[in-house]
């Protein structure tokens, strides 16, 4: 999950520096909330200089009536003035005037307007206004700025909003959105039948990588239920995503979201033809080390046709002594020895012989 | 990073950055540090534009007074 999560706080910071997202690339191998905490304090940066100015012009326009100050805003000052003005006023103030403009002119603000004072101004305005600003900004496939204020609307507008987005723009958006708590409650709100069809374009859009994540930030309850109706997708959807989940390296995001699938479900993904490649459940196995996800993969280890389960145990008894020590740790720590044991049958001698020298085996067999 | 790169960010940032940045090498604390200045200098010269375009719409008889009364 990490890796997804940290290509959208790269494409969040690009954004606000305005620079092309791979001259950020390197913040990939960084703490993913150290990434986040980055771009707040540039934020800050940014967006609290020159406060005496703005504070000057935004004591000015207190005079005006706000259809007057909305007429000034569009005519004179432009977006990015705009919304620098619309950040220091008062809350109420800035909806007032908002309401009095095009939307098509508040959609090119939003993108200039300071990430701190969206929830504030979003409260106050009207459903009609923000369905109008959402539409336009979905038009513009800005899905960045939607990210950052889809997590402050009300149901009310989401429910008006969501059936007139596209598929793909809802993706990409939930992959950027800057409040993930919410993401679980909009998919409640989508339903069964546009989930699935947003799984189906997924597959069909080259945008697995946003649904894995977008599943990954939902709450446990939606977590399984978007696993549930990906699982009940056509074989060859599910096996791109399992290809491009070992193409891009992904299995911390892809095993979560399988170990939410229930035993048929399960057979139903393992039976894949993917999962029976030599090169992917390689790849697999190293992933499962890298990211300690034993819980998450075992059971699916143990739903796999014999001649997958084969390629696992091998990939795995060619491991290094050290990543087969943190095999036997992490089974040990999650009691995981009940899945181990069949795997360990089907290894080699001398992969057995090395595991069975480990001090995790060894501290177990004594026990 | 050296003391110098995560000097110059710092004073970028106006304020710390986080803990692990620490590992990154001077040239990508560089480009984060120009990244940021460009970014702030560029918010800067378009809010002094958008000054500017605001007062042409004003009769040029006003534009001073007005320029002084809101914008200094």
């Amino acid at each position: 999950m990490d890796t997804l999560r940290s290509r959208a706080e790269i494409l969040k910071l690009a954004r606000l520096l305005d620079v092309e997202p791979r001259q950020l690339a390197f913040l990939e191998e960084l703490p993913v909330e150290d990434v986040r905490a980055f771009r707040e304090r540039s934020v800050a940066a940014l967006f609290d200089e020159a406060p005496g100015l703005l504070d000057r012009i935004a004591a000015k326009t207190k005079l005006l009536p706000a259809g007057i100050a909305a007429g000034i805003s569009q005519k004179a000052l432009g977006p990015q003035l705009a919304a620098a003005l619309a950040g220091r006023l008062e809350p109420g103030r800035a909806a007032d005037i908002i309401e009095r403009l095009p939307p098509e002119f508040t959609a090119r603000c939003c993108h200039h307007v300071d990430p701190r004072r969206i929830a504030g101004i979003m409260g106050r305005l009207d459903d009609d206004i923000v369905v109008r600003i959402a539409l336009v900004l979905a038009d513009r496939r800005d899905h960045l700025t939607m990210g950052r204020f889809v997590g402050h609307l009300r149901d009310s507008a989401l429910l008006r909003i969501l059936p007139r987005l596209d598929d793909a723009t809802l993706l990409l958006t939930g992959f950027v959105i800057d409040h993930p708590e919410r993401l679980g409650h909009i998919v409640e709100l989508l339903g069964e039948e546009r989930v699935s069809s947003v799984i189906a374009s997924a597959a069909d859009g080259g945008l697995w990588p946003e649904a894995m994540a977008v599943a990954s930030m939902s709450s446990g309850e939606q977590r399984a239920r978007i696993a549930s109706l990906t699982a009940a997708q056509p074989e060859a959807r599910l096996d791109s995503l399992v290809r491009t989940t070992a193409e891009q390296n992904l299995w911390e995001s892809l095993l979560p979201i399988v170990a939410a699938l229930d035993e048929d479900e399960l057979r139903a993904v393992a039976a894949l033809p993917a999962l029976r490649d030599r090169v992917v459940l390689d790849g697999l196995v190293r992933g499962v080390v890298a990211t300690g996800l034993w819980a998450e993969f075992l059971p699916m280890v143990a739903a796999l046709p014999p001649t997958a389960r084969r390629i696992v145990a091998k990939a795995a008894g060619a491991l290094s002594d050290p990543d087969l020590d943190a095999l036997a740790v992490g089974v040990e720590k999650e009691d995981l020895w009940e899945l181990v044991f069949p795997l360990v049958e089907l290894m080699g001698d001398g992969a057995r012989r090395r595991l069975f020298e480990l001090p995790a085996f060894r501290e177990r067999a004594a026990g | 990073m050296s003391a110098d790169e995560l000097a110059l960010l710092r004073a970028e940032l106006g304020a710390p950055p986080p803990e692990s940045f620490g590992s990154l090498d001077d040239t990508q604390a560089r480009t984060l540090t120009l990244a940021l200045r460009r970014a702030r200098e560029r918010r800067a010269s378009g809010l002094n534009e958008a000054v500017e375009d605001a007062l042409t719409l004003v009769p040029a008889l006003t534009r001073e007074p007005l320029r002084r009364m809101l914008f200094r």
